[in-house]
């Protein structure tokens, strides 16, 4: 459910098909990867896209 | 070499170099499902005034008739690792290529020099574990005054002395101020 949801909202936002979403996803993932190793070893700026859905109470 | 102090202030101050610093690019929110980018600056120098912040600080902790001189925002400017710069690549992991800067020519000298108006070439002294680097001016942004608070109590790294804070801070308003005249 999760996953369809997922696919759903990226193929709705043209711009994330091509460029965002792929960049989020395998930001995200090369980060949750190596958080320590990767990114803070190379002491460059990188980026993180976060999608949280939304619970209204 | 630049000198600095490493005891941190509990209030924002300029010339403060913080680590790890997001920078919110864009929330964007549709059909319940939000989407926050942030760029991670490894670190950053804050830019602001310090008599700006000063004031902000006192205002905010003390009881005032007014809240005039509270700061919205705080400028900031990211530093980059000057090896990296001179080769273009400080910004590879955000997709950008910078020009290059040859390291060993006239270019490098330049900007170790702190000839060229965008960039402020620094060292730091032995004992603070940050590579030369590199201010950008271009790329200064701003930061949410109570959240960059919050962040410095764990991420302080050091506070630039006032002599080279105020040659930073002199080059930035030249460099904000320039005028780009028509060849």
């Amino acid at each position: 459910m999760k996953a369809e949801k997922e696919k759903a909202f990226t193929e709705e936002y043209s711009l994330d098909s091509e460029t965002i979403g792929n960049i989020a996803q395998k930001e995200i993932k090369s980060i949750d990867e190596e958080p320590s190793k990767g990114f803070y070893r190379k002491n460059k700026p990188y980026r993180i896209i976060t999608r949280a859905q939304i619970i209204h109470d | 070499m630049i000198s600095v102090t490493i005891k941190p202030f509990t209030r924002i101050c300029q010339g403060d170099v913080i680590r790890d610093l997001e920078y919110v690019e864009y929330v964007k929110e549709k059909e319940g499902i939000c989407e926050i980018s942030r760029v991670v600056f490894p670190h950053v120098i804050i830019l602001t005034q310090d008599c700006d912040l000063k004031h902000d600080y006192k205002f905010r902790t003390e009881e005032k008739e007014s809240q005039d001189k509270l700061l919205l925002s705080v400028l900031a400017a990211p530093l980059y690792n000057a090896e990296h710069v001179y080769l273009g690549e400080h910004l590879s992991e955000l997709k950008i290529k910078s020009q290059f800067i040859n390291k060993n020519k006239s270019p490098g000298d330049i900007l170790r020099s702190n000839q060229n108006p965008r960039y402020h070439y620094l060292i730091f002294p032995d004992g603070i574990k940050i590579v030369p680097s590199v201010i950008d001016f271009k790329h200064y942004f701003s930061i949410n005054t109570k959240y960059l608070e919050l962040h410095k109590k764990n991420n302080f790294v050091c506070k630039v002395s006032e002599l080279y804070r105020e040659d930073i801070s002199q080059r930035f308003a030249s460099f904000l101020s320039r005028i780009g005249l028509p060849k």
